[in-house]
């Protein structure tokens, strides 16, 4: 597991920042299918309080992990301001409800340091790294480490059972060097 | 959704560019590829392949760094493997072309 | 149109899908050989598919099942070319390597490990070759890899091969051919030939320009070699030069990579379909598309007229819909025959295993059923039938006392009725004894003494849980077994089992099972202010609750009763963790669900409507939720869960329904 965080930091990215109480987190842009706002969701009895529910895209039923419970931020109600992030990791397709969404990123290896050991307040586990930009803080959120254990599937392992197979890192890139 | 191919803009400097290989080099990505050594191959500079994270490399890969190779070995230009991999030295040496895709001293 | 890593693993896929006919296909061929074992084209139908199969694993890069299936196929070469008898010994050892193969294939499929009992398969196998004629030329190419020097005279070959250009296309790797080849010999030295690779900026990365020379010095004959290039000899060009001429006797005509496909679909990840259901498809989408657009321009209007266009456009839209379901849900359909076909085999086995004559009839194999009900229907139906075999069917002696034929006789059947899909079961055997279900249940407490039962209600009892006894379950692979497990997994499934029998004459079991798993009527209902769905079919009944019939039992929890029985009570809001600011049961509707828990009332707020709902899976995106089976859209757009009233039951009653039942009823 760190063999792969030290590939992905070291190699460039693009990457979607959010917002998220007052601060900014990173996801990688490949994984992002697409940005909706406001959808009723359909919650799940029985859940973990992060686990909102299940929402309609399309036809397909999503569930929907909310950020701000996930990393201990107080809850806000929905309003049409909300944002839903729609991800994929291996074959499911999840929801991550954000305060908001901002601009695209495109980080360099030297834009990008390991996740600091930080206090309480956010897992450091779901990190891949902190990207510096200016006077820009954004945490890199390791998608499917957060989506794998909101659903229960948690184990590095089960990254292959979920269809992700040994091929994710690869990348091919001309660069003048 | 974009495919995982990250091409820089190319530079008219006649240093050697690099293409840079990892995980699966195979048919499913030949396409992408295709295109990396096509950019690499525009210019006229010697080429370096970047290959110790190459987990597979099967034909339909090689067949792109041959003709690679190929077009810059006739403007007088090197093709290099740097650092290959134990999957690319075996698919190198079982097609038997160690000649026209040679490993750089450097690796 | 650039191949992508789903297109390579559906070329894999496609060769497990043919792979898995081909083991059919080897196992119908094998056991009709039994009756009739010199119809030298039965032998020829079990080699090629032995062949395709090494064909393919060999290019797929699958060794160990390459290596097994070869050894088969040269056994099966053998046979047919006459110099082996096809023996009982010798069918019961190939009917065993068909079953070898499928573990094998699997194995392959799921990267799993190698399964128990390849390696003494495949000892059988190579004893059975050694029987007959030594062990000559036996077995060429995957031997030679061990480094076993064959007994041909060692040369020099120089092979050329050229790979047709759309090898890459069909997701095979010529230089993993190279490499078997190079493992036939030694000094192997290749040289690529690259004179027809076009210039980058011209390449087709997707078709192969590549062209191969080989020398190696080998000790394996042409035909050996040629083997090696089995699965793509169709496509390519290979040459043998300076070959010397092979000492066994007469090469066998290549066959090529195909074998007689079978017209039934066996996985359940891909599905054939014709393209004129295709067609029909895309005409009904296209008709909705022309309803939307309707909808849109009619709303735009200002002209009177919008209404009734918008009412058109709604009609047009339910009509298509409708249509569209329908053919889709088609498009799901398989014959039955795909579950069928396995039971010759295991009626076979069986009666061999129990010492009885049997002889299987199997009707309505055309008979078209879900594919998602085929999986769930294997095991039951395997049981049902084990059982007819085991307990049923007498022994050939008892038959003769009885005036009985000595073979039994056992039918499977399958047909289109009323809407539904009507599997039946049946025997002449032994029957059921009522006398002997009463005695175990009323010593396994499932039934009061004083308990008046009639015929039906006695002999509905070995669907209980509970009931198998161990004499009964003779069943090793460790799976559930017992009448209660094939009733749940057939209700499972939206199907009702139902059984009936006379004593000495035999039993009849008979499966009615819903058209498609995708779809089901469901009952939605308000608990605080969420909508859910109970399935329709689970229900028994549904009343208001009057406060007086609402108990608390010591033991039992909340009961409540129901013309002179009192079943527990479920809160649904409670059991799904919803927080309400009152419970005031006196509006509540109380929805009796039949499980195998026994009955249970689950407490909602109020009955929304009836209605077809569209199952949509859970465990796709999310995972599975204990006392939910699934989820749907509503009409709003919502999605509504579907309640499992099985797990609820199972979850509220601990799985000890029957005994608060009757705790229950005690304390009346």
């Amino acid at each position: 597991m760190p063999l792969e965080k030290a590939t992905e930091a070291a190699t460039a990215r693009q990457v979607l920042t959010l917002g998220l109480g007052d601060e900014e987190y990173g996801l990688d842009i490949l994984r992002v299918r697409e940005i909706k706002g406001y959808s009723v969701i359909t919650p799940i009895p029985n859940s973990p309080a992060y686990v909102k529910g299940v929402m309609n895209l399309r036809g397909t039923v999503v569930p929907v992990v909310g950020l701000r419970e996930r990393f201990g931020l107080p809850t806000v109600a929905y309003d049409k301001f909300t944002v839903i992030v729609i991800v994929t990791v291996g074959a499911r397709v999840v929801g991550l409800v954000v305060d908001a969404v901002s601009d695209v990123l495109d980080l360099g290896p030297n834009d990008v340091e390991p996740p600091p050991e930080f206090g309480a307040r956010v897992d450091t586990s779901m990190l891949t790294g902190v990207a510096k930009r200016e006077e820009r803080l954004v945490m890199l959120l390791d998608v499917e480490r957060l989506v794998l254990d909101a659903v229960g599937a948690g184990l590095p392992e089960a990254l292959t059972a979920a269809g992700v197979g040994q091929t994710t890192n690869s990348r091919l890139e001309a660069t003048a060097s | 959704m974009s495919e995982d191919t990250n091409v820089g803009i190319a530079e008219r400097i006649e240093r050697p560019r690099t293409l840079r290989l990892s995980g699966a080099v195979d048919v499913s990505r030949v396409r992408a590829l295709l295109d990396a050594a096509r950019s690499c191959g525009a210019g006229r500079s010697p080429v370096v392949i970047e290959c110790s994270a190459v987990e597979r490399l099967d034909a339909a890969g090689l067949q792109v760094l041959l003709a690679l190779a190929k077009k810059l070995q006739s403007v007088n230009l090197d093709v290099r493997l740097r650092s290959p991999s134990e999957a690319v030295l075996a698919a190198v040496r079982l097609a038997g072309v160690e000649s026209e895709l040679p490993i750089d001293e450097r690796s | 149109m650039p191949l992508t890593e789903k297109d390579l693993s559906r070329f894999e896929a496609t060769f497990f899908e043919e792979a898995e006919e081909h083991v059919a296909t080897m196992e119908r061929a094998l056991l009709a050989l039994e009756t009739s074992p010199d119809d030298s084209e039965l032998v020829n139908s079990v080699f090629r598919a032995a062949h395709s199969i090494k064909g393919g694993a060999g290019m797929f890069g699958f060794e160990d099942l390459a290596g097994f299936t070869h050894v088969l196929e040269t056994l099966l070469d053998r046979l047919r070319q006459g110099r082996d008898r096809l023996t009982p010994r010798v069918a019961d050892v190939l009917l065993c390597s068909a079953d070898t193969l499928r573990g094998l294939l699997d194995a392959a499929r799921l990267r799993g490990p190698e399964p128990p009992g390849v390696g003494a398969m495949r000892e059988s196998l190579e004893r059975e070759l050694d029987a007959v004629g030594g062990g000559a030329n036996a077995h060429g190419a995957y031997q030679a890899r061990d480094g076993h020097a064959g007994p041909q005279e060692v040369r020099d070959v120089e092979v050329t091969f050229e790979p047709g250009r759309e090898l890459f296309a069909r997701g095979m790797d010529p230089l993993l051919v190279v490499r078997d080849l190079l493992s036939l010999g030694e000094a192997g030295r290749v040289r690529s030939d690259l004179s027809s690779l076009p210039d980058l900026d011209a390449l087709d990365p997707e078709v192969c320009y590549l062209r191969f020379v080989v020398d190696l010095r080998t000790a394996a004959s042409d035909s050996a070699i040629r083997d090696v290039f089995a699965f793509v000899e169709d496509v390519s060009k290979i040459a043998i030069a300076r070959p010397v001429p092979a000492a066994e006797g007469g090469t066998f005509a290549r066959e090529g990579a195909r074998a007689e496909v079978t017209k039934t679909v066996t996985t359940a990840t891909t599905v054939r379909v014709s393209t004129e259901k295709i067609d029909k498809i895309i005409d009904l989408v296209g008709e909705l598309v022309i309803a939307e657009t309707m909808i849109l321009s009619a709303l735009a209007s200002e002209q009177p007229d919008a209404r009734v266009r918008l009412r058109d456009a709604a009609e047009a839209i339910g009509r298509n819909t409708r249509e569209l379901q329908e053919e889709v849900m088609g498009v799901r359909m398989v014959p039955v025959g795909t579950v069928f076909g396995r039971f010759p085999r295991v009626v076979r086995d069986l009666a061999a295993k129990f010492g009885k004559a049997i002889v299987l009839h199997v009707e309505g194999e055309d008979t078209e059923i879900d594919r998602g009900m085929v999986e769930q229907l294997a095991d039951p139906l395997t049981h049902l039938v084990r059982n007819a075999i085991d307990h049923g069917i007498e022994s050939p002696e008892v038959r003769a006392e009885l005036g009985k034929p000595a073979e039994g006789r056992i039918g499977l059947r399958a047909a289109h009725q009323g809407g539904r899909v009507v599997v039946d079961v049946d025997d002449d055997g032994a029957g059921l004894n009522v006398e002997r279900i009463r005695e175990k249940a009323l010593a396994s407490g499932l039934l009061d003494a004083d308990a008046d039962q009639d015929e039906q209600a006695l002999m509905a009892l070995i669907f209980a849980p509970g009931f198998s006894t161990a004499k009964e379950i003779t069943d090793v692979s460790g799976r559930g077994v017992g009448m209660d497990v094939v009733k749940r997994t057939i209700e499972g499934v939206g199907g009702v089992i139902s059984l009936s029998s006379e004593l000495g004459k035999g039993t009849h079991v008979r499966l009615s099972l819903p058209l498609t798993t995708a779809i089901m009527d469901g009952l939605s209902v308000r608990i605080a202010d969420q909508t859910f769905v109970l399935p329709l079919l689970s229900i028994v009944e549904s009343f208001r609750l009057k406060p007086e019939h609402l108990k608390t039992v010591l033991g039992a929890g909340e009961v409540v009763r129901v013309r002179g029985d009192a079943i527990p009570l479920v809160r649904m809001h409670r059991e799904l963790g919803i927080d309400v600011e009152s419970t005031d049961p006196s509006r509540s509707i109380v929805c009796v669900v039949d499980t195998s828990s026994g009955r249970v009332g689950l407490l909602v707020d109020e009955l929304l409507g009836q209605g077809q709902v569209v199952i949509k899976t859970l465990e796709t995106n999310y995972r599975r939720i204990d006392g939910m089976m699934g989820a749907t859209i509503a009409g709003d757009g919502r999605v509504a869960l579907i309640v499992d009233p099985q797990g609820i039951a199972r979850r509220a009653t601990g799985g000890r329904g029957k005994e608060k039942e009757h705790a229950a009823r005690e304390s009346n």
